[in-house]
């Protein structure tokens, strides 16, 4: 039994070591900047300066509402489409979790780039065509439900991929129990599916409002043309644009922690006051449900759904990829469709640098997600099966990275792994530790909603009946985890190869990624590059996550049960 | 399943009281000292010599072998730049990183005030900071290279500490199939007419360096000034964050008319790619936007540094960077002309971040009405 009490000592040491390296030590340097010079002398002259930034307050205003409400879009959003893909017949059910995370590949500033070509009032294509229909051209990107609409499109994955394992996991008896005591259906779902699902949403609403917060390729070329200011671009445009003054981003910076520990606060506050064990030794999944005729307007919703977020965008950039220059007709439609030329796809097939940046992003982001992935597990176990002093400290450590945005994390990656006794800089782990500070949050909150769901009697009958525990964890609770692993480890890689901020600020030559090369091409304009590289890393991402959500997910990945 | 909560005031206190001394001791120095391989203090002094030769960088350089330059001038014109460097000094391997302007900064500030000595020459359009970096000392004294007697002297940091070695002018661009010739106005005066409304596209003195200096030049003209501003927001001006994303803005005809973007280096390469931009000098002059270069103060390869420097700012890597179209020629003789043709500059030298701060605002509020 000593090897029992060795483990989560052991599992905790090491979780605590590794999460402060990742994420605490940049942090504390972040934060020692913001209350020092650039010659490391203390003050308080940068905080001083952010608190007079003209707009700060809209901008916290705006970043708060705009968060909210696109968590209060993208959350039902994405429980219908966890729902529709764990819970009900429906045809081409397996390819759904493929088609559902497919807009988080676009990375942010490409997809902000496509709809500005489409939703542009003066020239975006979608109002020209309803002005050729005759209809007035009414779509305006650059607005307040332009910026909310772009950034809904982006978080709905996220929502689906943590929705996803929870739903996965609910316990149809006790819906089922409710039912023979002759509860309606609103008051089954109010009494027992809703709080079976709390975990999952709170986990989900509160990745969706971090990353809608820190949506910098989202807020600038849509927020700033439409005069909204938000946090980041207030940091942005006060730090960056004349001098530069990184002691005054890292004390903005800060800001959005804040508010992003607040919320945190608040889920925290919600689910410790209940029990949320559901899957316990008599518990079975789900059978799928008969839609009837409702099952053509999911499908519908659905559709509409993904021609708005993967069909349109994607035919922008597709299109845009084999043009050079011209976007709109003047006089014939004709002329669009002519001038075609697969040139920018020879050049990318021709490039070293584009097919080492793909690798690179590869690897990085498939071992990123795997570490998150099994770290989340270890932190899920200590928090949610210890009683371990101190387990909550890895918890909150995994929680904190994420409300930065990725340059902020670049910035504080350099301070922490720029010299000894960390002297990562020019290397690609520089890299892998910077993605896997950001997206570790992402991993565990995927995993966060089954892990509370599981009851330790699982494991107890297994330990009972002789098992070691390794083959207890193995044979019993990893089967129960892994479609919400499976979720966790696709998010984090899709997030990590598609990372654009930080990747830019730490790569160096040779260690090339996706995102520096995409910053590089969208920084020169040249967007037929740009679309053509958006489109063919957007493939390799995809086939990169079906893989991995294979093989981590195994027979779950592909819808059977 | 147990409840928990994060929120445990002793323990956070706990891991705090832990991990603080350590960040101290790391931002102290003890740790480096402690931890870190004796580093090779100090360069040699070359910014001490009276007048540096050639030769004296060429043997230099021939022991270094290596040059790291960070750059926010587009990929092609660092790589071509580079290539042809080395097509001269063969044993010389060069080594760029590509980012946007201000990351550069944001890269040199980072590296240096933790120590990382990284890059040896780094140029970016974010003038305004390298005053700043010089008084920090993080850049070294050049006018002692072979070649800078080339160079106007107004392309001279008066410290000699950078070099504005490439300079672009920020004319009107128009789409010439969507607006002709003699439909396309000759002054910015004009664009303010209501009849360009929904067709312009500018450059944003928020989010853009470039869009800074070119409206400072805009508020420096007594015809234009921020009431010409406030005609173009109610032109409905599409503010652009970036240079290369003007180029396409205006190349695909989202908005045919752009004001304020970089001649050299976007829209001469452009045209050579087919984009279908034109471009007029308007009757008022132009912003000529300087850009800068400049030498780490304790650059890992500090005689290959300075000979690039020096290659760029020869005859020859002038000549080369304006028969591509990646900038104006600097060199005396012809740099007068950049000004006598109506080029404005911006003093870096005497702005103040808190001019710096209250111009944006303004020129923002102006161009987008709150």
């Amino acid at each position: 039994m000593r090897s029992k009490h060795v483990l989560p000592h052991a599992l905790f040491t090491l979780s605590f070591l590794f999460l402060s390296l990742i994420t605490l030590y940049p942090l504390a340097w972040l934060l020692a900047r913001a209350f020092a010079t650039s010659e490391w002398t203390w003050t308080l002259e940068n905080f001083r300066q952010a608190f007079t930034v003209p707009r700060l307050r809209e901008g916290v205003l705006n970043t708060l509402w705009i968060s909210l409400l696109v968590c209060g879009l993208s959350v039902p959003t994405g429980l219908g489409l966890a729902y529709l893909s764990a819970r009900a017949r429906l045809p081409a059910r397996g390819l759904f979790s493929l088609l559902a995370v497919s807009p988080f590949v676009c990375p942010p500033i490409v997809a902000a780039i496509a709809w500005t070509l489409l939703a542009d009032r003066q020239g975006g294509w979608l109002n020209l065509m309803l002005k050729a229909l005759g209809l007035p051209g009414l779509l305006n990107i650059y607005s307040h439900s332009g910026l909310v609409f772009v950034t809904w499109l982006l978080t709905v994955p996220i929502a689906y991929l943590v929705l996803e394992g929870t739903v996965r996991q609910v316990n149809v008896e006790l819906e089922e129990q409710a039912r023979l005591c002759g509860a309606g259906r609103w008051q089954i779902f109010r009494r027992v599916t809703w709080p079976l699902l709390l975990p999952g949403l709170t986990s989900a609403a509160l990745l969706c409002f971090l990353q809608s917060n820190i949506q910098f390729g989202i807020h600038a070329p849509i927020g700033l043309p439409a005069n909204i200011w938000l946090l980041t671009t207030l940091i942005y445009t006060s730090t960056m644009v004349g001098p530069v003054d990184l002691g005054m981003a890292a004390a903005l910076a800060f800001l959005l922690v804040v508010l992003s520990l607040i919320f945190l606060g608040g889920q925290e506050w919600l689910l410790a006051r209940r029990r949320y064990t559901v899957v316990t030794g008599r518990s079975r999944p789900a059978a799928p449900a008969e839609l009837g005729a409702w099952k053509f307007l999911a499908l519908g919703a659905v559709g509409f759904y993904l021609a708005l977020a993967v069909v349109l965008p994607y035919g922008v950039l597709i299109f845009r990829s084999l043009k050079p220059f011209q976007m709109i007709a003047i006089g014939n439609l004709s002329e669009l469709f002519s001038g075609w030329s697969l040139s920018a796809y020879g050049s990318l097939a021709e490039s070293s640098v584009a097919l080492r940046a793909v690798l690179n992003s590869f690897w990085l982001a498939a071992v990123a997600a795997v570490g998150c992935v099994a770290f989340s597990l270890v932190v899920g176990y200590l928090v949610f099966r210890t009683r371990l002093w101190g387990r909550e400290i890895p918890h909150a450590l995994v929680l904190t990275a994420p409300a930065l945005s990725g340059v902020v994390i670049g910035v504080g990656c350099i301070y922490a792994f720029g010299k000894a006794p960390l002297a990562l800089y020019g290397t690609p782990w520089i890299l892998l530790l910077a993605y896997m500070a950001r997206e570790m949050a992402t991993a565990f909150k995927a995993l966060e909603g089954p892990c509370r769901q599981l009851d330790s009697q699982l494991e107890e009958a297994a330990l009972l009946c002789g098992a070691s525990w390794p083959t207890a964890a193995w044979r019993i609770l990893w089967p129960l985890v892994r479609p919400a692993a499976a979720g966790g480890a696709v998010l984090v890689f899709i997030a990590a190869f598609r990372e654009l901020g930080a990747s830019a600020l730490l790569y160096s030559h040779g260690n090339e990624v996706v995102g520096s090369l995409m910053m590089v091409i969208w920084h020169d304009g040249r967007y037929q590059d740009l679309s053509a590289f958006a489109v063919a890393s957007a493939i390799v991402c995809l086939a990169g996550a079906g893989v991995l959500r294979v093989v981590i997910g195994g027979r779950y990945a592909a819808g059977s049960r | 399943m147990r409840n928990v909560t994060f929120i445990n005031f002793r323990q956070w206190g706990a891991v705090l009281g832990a991990v603080l001394p350590l960040l101290l001791c790391g931002a102290s120095g003890l740790l480096d000292s402690l931890l870190s391989p004796q580093e090779a203090k100090a360069a040699p002094a070359l910014s001490d010599i009276a007048a540096l030769t050639e030769e004296q960088l060429i043997e230099g350089s021939r022991g270094e072998q290596a040059l790291v330059w960070y750059s926010a001038m587009p990929e092609p014109v660092v790589r071509e730049a580079l290539k042809k460097f080395e097509e001269r000094y063969p044993w010389v391997k060069t080594d760029y990183i590509r980012v946007g302007g201000p990351m550069v900064i944001q890269r040199i500030m980072a590296e240096k005030e933790r120590g990382v000595e990284k890059v040896d020459v780094f140029s970016s359009g974010e003038a305004e900071s390298y005053p700043e970096l010089r008084r920090r000392a993080y850049t070294a004294r050049i006018t002692n290279l072979p070649n800078m007697s080339n160079l106007c002297d107004w392309a001279v940091d008066k410290e000699g500490h950078y070099v504005f070695a490439q300079a672009f002018k920020l004319p009107m661009i128009y789409n010439a199939r969507f607006i002709s010739d003699e439909e396309m106005p000759d002054s910015l005066a004009k664009l303010a007419d209501p009849k360009w409304k929904g067709k312009l596209a500018s450059l944003d003195p928020a989010s853009s360096g470039a869009g800074l200096n070119f409206y400072r030049f805009i508020a420096a003209q007594p015809s234009l000034g921020f009431n010409w501003m406030e005609k173009l927001r109610a032109n409905e001006v599409l503010l652009v964050g970036q240079i290369g994303p003007m180029t396409e803005t205006v190349a695909s005809g989202l908005r045919p008319i752009g004001v304020g973007q970089w001649d050299a280096a976007e829209i001469f390469p452009a045209q050579k790619k087919g984009a279908p931009i034109k471009i007029k000098y308007p009757q008022e002059g132009y912003l000529l936007q300087l850009y800068p270069t400049a030498i780490n103060s304790r650059a890992p390869h500090p005689h290959a540094a300075r000979l690039f420097v020096n290659w760029s700012l020869s005859a020859q890597g002038q000549a080369f960077f304006e028969r591509e179209g990646y900038s104006h020629n600097m060199a005396k003789g012809a740099c007068e002309r950049l000004i006598a043709e109506g080029g404005w500059t911006l003093d870096i030298e005497n702005i103040t971040p808190s001019q710096t701060k209250e111009f944006k605002e303004k020129a923002s509020l102006a161009l987008r009405g709150r």
